[in-house]
């Protein structure tokens, strides 16, 4: 497995190779991986920026990153491609902060997403928008496995024609997870013929913890509808904004990335 | 010139009539007010002229520059010049007001608009409503008081240049110098309108109408107009309130 070591902004690869890019931009890095498995390790006593971009196909991923002591990473993720069924393990230390906008763009996935807040005071906060005509599959496992952890989990996504779009969410406090916070909110748009569920699961193994979830499946409101269609937009063009603004109202894109999103956003009506 | 003409328009929201028979003409370059008691169907009519499909018309007819408008589209509806100024305008995250202005406007003119020219035009519409002037990128109405969301639909207006607006209870969420303000970048649009505008608001309160002078007040009750006057039936209903009328009309 190659390791990538970010400490304090500085990138240290240790097994680089053709398969792996770091770009140094103005305020964040930027990591490409294509292939391969990843264990990231990032220690810092100062914020840092990671936009991650993944291009996958045909192939299986595993992505370990691990948040050190005192460490606040704000990750960007981007993934594209077909058929990948992907691992992504988060470890957080304590006090480590970790802040997750991701836009997920892959036909035919599966993917294993493990948070695990080992850290006293560690925090997770993902922020995720995907938009799919095909078969998506999303199980998120949260664990809190130490005091005074919080996690806030949201999730977004359209889907479309005959896709089927799933997000299994279990978020699990063991009763060394006292005093923890947990949140779950999750929101897909149906349209078509396409078809989604959501399964929220929460595991409480203590008292002291505040635990909410909310889990919708829907259609967009016609009220919305009816209030752009009423300044001239046409369906079409209503329902392109509704679906933008719904899947990027829950991320915050990097500039960089802005243009490639939108235009992946746009390519399901081309 | 006839702007718009309703005639004996019968209308169910939820298979419970609310429009009964309902009348009116608005010419060219007039100003009418409709007033009411809540729950007779003010803010029905804002919505059918604008084509809402929560309305279903029994009967009557609604004829907007001679031509029947019954079965047109609400984007239809808007592109040839009617604009409704909500009551609740509604918050989409993620649609910034710039985007979505643009592509309204663009829809409306039915070609692209440039950067340029669009940017310019909304600025000016900003600053004449003294909106924040990062208001073009935020998303539509997030975040916004209801003051600013009702000057959201004045810059609405301004951009898109209707010929029919229906202002409904524009003012409900205005302190007083929103008020003047926003009654204010009406007036100013109705007055400089090279094509003429007619304009149709609804309120609960005469105060706007200082700002918005009406050619004519109208009172309904029970889904009809059953009182007509001038500004000075506004301020007597202010007086007395609905009573006088609703003995009138028995």
């Amino acid at each position: 497995m190659n390791t990538i070591k970010i400490i304090d902004n500085k990138v240290i690869s240790n097994g680089y190779n053709d398969n792996i890019y770091i770009n140094d931009y103005s305020k964040s890095s930027y990591l490409t991986i294509d292939k391969k498995s990843v264990f990231i390790i990032v220690a810092s006593n100062n914020d840092i920026s990671l936009v991650m971009d993944c291009e996958y196909n045909n192939f299986e991923q595993d992505i370990i990153i691990l948040i050190d002591d005192n460490t606040k990473l704000n990750l960007f993720e981007y993934k594209t491609g077909l058929n990948v069924k992907g691992n992504i393990t988060y470890v957080l230390q304590t006090n480590a902060k970790l802040i997750i906008n991701k836009f997920c763009d892959i036909n035919n996935v599966e993917e294993n997403i493990k948070i695990l807040l080992n850290g006293t005071n560690s925090s997770v906060e993902y922020f995720f928008s995907t938009i799919c005509n095909s078969n998506k599959v999303y199980n998120m496992y949260i664990n809190h496995n130490n005091k005074k952890t919080n996690s806030n989990i949201m999730v977004r996504g359209v889907s479309l024609k005959k896709a089927i779009l799933n997000f299994n969410i279990n978020s699990d406090v063991a009763e060394s997870g006292s005093e923890s916070r947990v949140n779950q909110d999750s929101r897909v748009i149906v349209l078509d013929d396409s078809t989604s569920v959501i399964s929220p699961k929460l595991f409480i193994y203590d008292n002291s913890i505040e635990a909410r979830h909310s889990a919708v499946i829907g259609k967009f409101n016609s009220a919305d509808l009816f209030y752009l269609k009423s300044r001239g937009v046409s369906e079409e063009n209503a329902f392109r904004l509704l679906i933008k603004g719904f899947l990027l109202g829950v991320i915050t894109v990097p500039h960089v990335k802005n243009y490639e999103i939108l235009k992946n956003i746009s390519s399901y009506w081309e | 010139m006839l702007m718009l003409n309703i005639n004996d328009l019968n209308v169910k929201i939820n298979n419970q009539n609310i429009l009964n028979n309902f009348n009116i003409n608005i010419n060219n370059n007039e100003i009418h007010a409709i007033m009411g008691p809540n729950g007779v169907g003010k803010s029905t009519l804002a919505k059918v002229i604008m084509g809402s499909d929560e309305c279903e018309i029994t009967s009557g007819e609604i004829i907007y520059k001679g031509l029947s408008i019954n079965k047109m589209a609400v984007e239809e509806r808007s592109r040839n010049g009617i604009f409704l100024a909500m009551q609740s305008p509604i918050e989409i995250d993620g649609v910034t007001n710039s985007e979505f202005l643009r592509v309204a406007l663009s829809s409306k003119l039915n070609k692209n608009i440039g950067l340029y020219d669009f940017i310019k035009k909304l600025e000016s519409a900003i600053s004449d409503l003294n909106m924040n002037e990062n208001m073009p990128h935020r998303s539509i109405n997030k975040g916004f008081s209801g003051g600013e969301r009702k000057k959201n639909e004045i810059i609405q207006m301004k951009i898109l240049e209707p010929a029919m607006i229906v202002l409904d209870e524009i003012d409900s969420g205005l302190d007083v110098d929103s008020l003047k303000i926003v009654g204010k970048n009406i007036m100013d649009y109705f007055n400089n309108n090279f094509n003429g505008a007619s304009i149709l608001i609804i309120t609960h309160y005469p105060r706007i109408l200082e700002y918005i002078k009406p050619n004519f007040v109208h009172i309904m009750l029970d889904g009809k107009i059953v009182k007509t006057g001038t500004y000075e039936l506004a301020l007597e209903v202010e007086k007395r309130g609905y009573d006088f009328i609703k003995d009138e009309a028995r």
